[in-house]
């Protein structure tokens, strides 16, 4: 039996699709242009690849972590300073939203590695629909999204054959912010050029102070943030060890058997973060909305 | 495998790996340059100028190379694994608290933990039996004290009590405190620093003594002559122990100490003071 459409006016349907989600904890959500990620996206990596029938694209942001936490160890920040399982939420129940608000067949955009490309790439650039949605602009900080009110956000998409209104990108990028400007012109670095442990980021700042060049080692990030690498790498080097100790360090000692509870406990943020780019970011540490704190004096101050 | 595929299926090889390798990985997403802000202006010609540093998929790849996009994602992931380290994550563990990263000041924490082989051998060489080590540690007679720490605790509780009775001479903590912190800034003058050795040839007088707390107080290693040794036996011991300086008397009786150790310089390579 074919289903029966009813009328749907896409400026009402948009509206109550963006109220959803800040209804539901988002601070920010957008629509990209499709048309727009295609061409961008390489082939494979579309949303069209994803959903053959999509028509839009719905991208949504939810904050990071307390005002508190930017004072804890560096150890420790990972394990409370990631977000995005929330954003994740808000996504999944949005689809089943438009699903049974406005019928129209809707998913939510895993953000989970292509399994046919192996790790490091994802299905799909939440990234790159987030900064066309106009929710976020890439930063020197190895093109972390930045928004100038809310700071830095974890970011969902959802996919819908709902035909909406595309979104711009945002006017202005807020990286770099002045102090970050400052700091360059005296010792040509930024902050989160400055502090990362591993010296991933590099960059050189426009005479206007706009971003001229940003240059990312993911590689050397990624040694900070993916521990999951490490994993197999412990059990090579208990295969290649040559007597019983170094078998026994290289599957128990301190390092390596934390791996294996955070395995256990089966939550990626334990294996991943390193925030210290963040951490001195004045963007996402300072923006008028970046954290509850901030955003409840907003309020108050409403 | 990709895709069930082994290795070979795919028709990769270790020769494969090493030709391709590092273009592969250059022209993947691990090394990303943008310049400007061409997303977020939808300048698509200047986004698909750039494409390349941005890092290509590997089907991108596979298509500048002539390799198919499954030989790319082997060598992509296996260079990702090949050239990934470890132990980087440790360095966020004195992060934080308002300690931030500093590229001048680190120090890779394995460098820290650099000994000599011989310092190895030497550590090796010193075994406690464990029920002793355990007992001792129990009863709170090894608790962790040093030399260089007993005596600053001494000097602080008990800086006029007698340290050292020689002859009619007495020393107090405190002076003899005074005459360590001297001679160990004299060592660090000339260059003495941890685990170098210093040769003691001394009677048993007061500056024994106080060249050994001297030269722990640096973490040097202290090397004793007898006094009845002469300029072979000194030459040997010197030699064998590498030592940078060595303490004697100018003379005892007929022994011209001194001018001995002075003369066994040249022969003594590593014998600088």
């Amino acid at each position: 039996m074919a289903r029966k459409k009813r009328d749907i006016d896409p400026a009402e349907a948009k509206t109550a699709i963006l109220e959803y989600c800040k209804r539901k904890g988002a601070l920010v959500a957008g629509i990209a242009d499709l048309a727009a990620i295609e061409r961008i996206c390489p082939p494979g990596y579309r949303p069209g690849d994803l959903m053959p029938r999509v028509k839009s694209v719905i991208s949504l942001g939810v904050g990071g972590q307390t005002q508190g936490a930017w004072s804890v160890p560096a150890k420790a920040l990972g394990y409370f300073g990631s977000t995005e399982s929330r954003a994740y939420t808000i996504a999944y129940g949005l689809a089943f939203y438009i699903e049974n608000k406005f019928t129209t067949p809707t998913i939510y955009c895993p953000p989970d590695m292509d399994p046919d490309a192996g790790p490091r790439v994802p299905l799909q650039s939440l990234k790159v629909h987030a900064e066309l949605a106009g929710i976020g602009a890439r930063s020197l900080a190895g093109d972390i999204l930045l928004h100038p009110e809310f700071g830095y956000m974890y970011f969902a998409s959802v996919f819908t054959e709902l035909e909406l209104e595309p979104d711009k990108p945002l006017e202005t990028n807020p990286c770099p912010a002045p102090s970050c400007v400052s700091m360059y012109r005296q010792i040509g670095q930024t902050p989160c050029m400055k502090f990362c442990p591993v010296q991933c980021l590099t960059g050189e700042v426009a005479d206007d102070g706009t971003q001229k060049i940003m240059r990312y080692d993911m590689a050397a990030c990624a040694e900070m943030t993916q521990q999951f690498e490490t994993v197999p790498a412990a059990i090579m080097e208990a295969i290649k060890a040559t007597d019983e100790p170094a078998r026994e360090d290289a599957l128990f000692d301190p390092d390596n058997k934390m791996l294996w509870y955070k395995m256990s406990v089966g939550s990626g943020g334990l294996l991943a973060q390193c925030f210290e780019c963040m951490r001195v970011c004045p963007i996402a540490t300072k923006a008028p909305l970046a954290d509850p704190i901030l955003r409840a004096e907003a309020k108050a101050a409403e | 495998m990709a895709r069930g595929l082994t290795r070979q299926q795919i028709g990769i090889t270790e020769e494969m790996i090493e030709t391709f390798g590092d273009t592969v990985f250059g022209m993947s997403h691990n090394h990303q340059i943008r310049e400007g802000d061409p997303y977020r202006l939808l300048d698509e010609a200047e986004i698909e100028r750039q494409r390349e540093n941005m890092g290509l998929s590997d089907q991108q790849i596979a298509t500048r190379i002539g390799l198919t996009r499954h030989q790319v994602l082997y060598i992509r992931t296996i260079l990702e694994r090949r050239r990934f380290h470890t132990g980087h994550f440790v360095r966020l563990l004195d992060l934080g608290g308002g300690r931030r990263f500093r590229t001048e000041r680190f120090t890779p924490h394995l460098d820290h933990f650099r000994f000599s082989e011989d310092a190895l051998d030497l550590r090796a060489a010193m075994s406690y039996p464990p029920a002793l080590a355990r007992i001792y540690a129990q009863k709170g007679w090894w608790a962790g004290d040093t030399l260089s720490l007993w005596l600053s605790r001494h000097v602080v509780e008990r800086a006029e009590a007698p340290a050292i009775k020689a002859g009619r001479t007495t020393l107090t903590y405190g002076e003899l405190g005074a005459k360590v912190d001297g001679l160990a800034a004299g060592f660090h003058e000339l260059g003495i620093a941890y685990g170098d050795v210093v040769a003691v040839q001394l009677p048993n007088i007061a500056e024994f003594l106080i060249t050994y707390l001297a030269i722990a107080r640096l973490g040097a290693v202290m090397q004793t002559i007898h006094m009845t040794y002469r300029a072979a036996e000194c030459e040997t011991l010197l030699g064998h122990a590498s030592a940078k300086a060595v303490i004697c008397l100018s003379t005892a009786k007929d022994y011209a100490a001194a001018k001995q150790m002075l003369g066994l310089k040249s022969k003594c390579p590593k014998l600088a003071h």
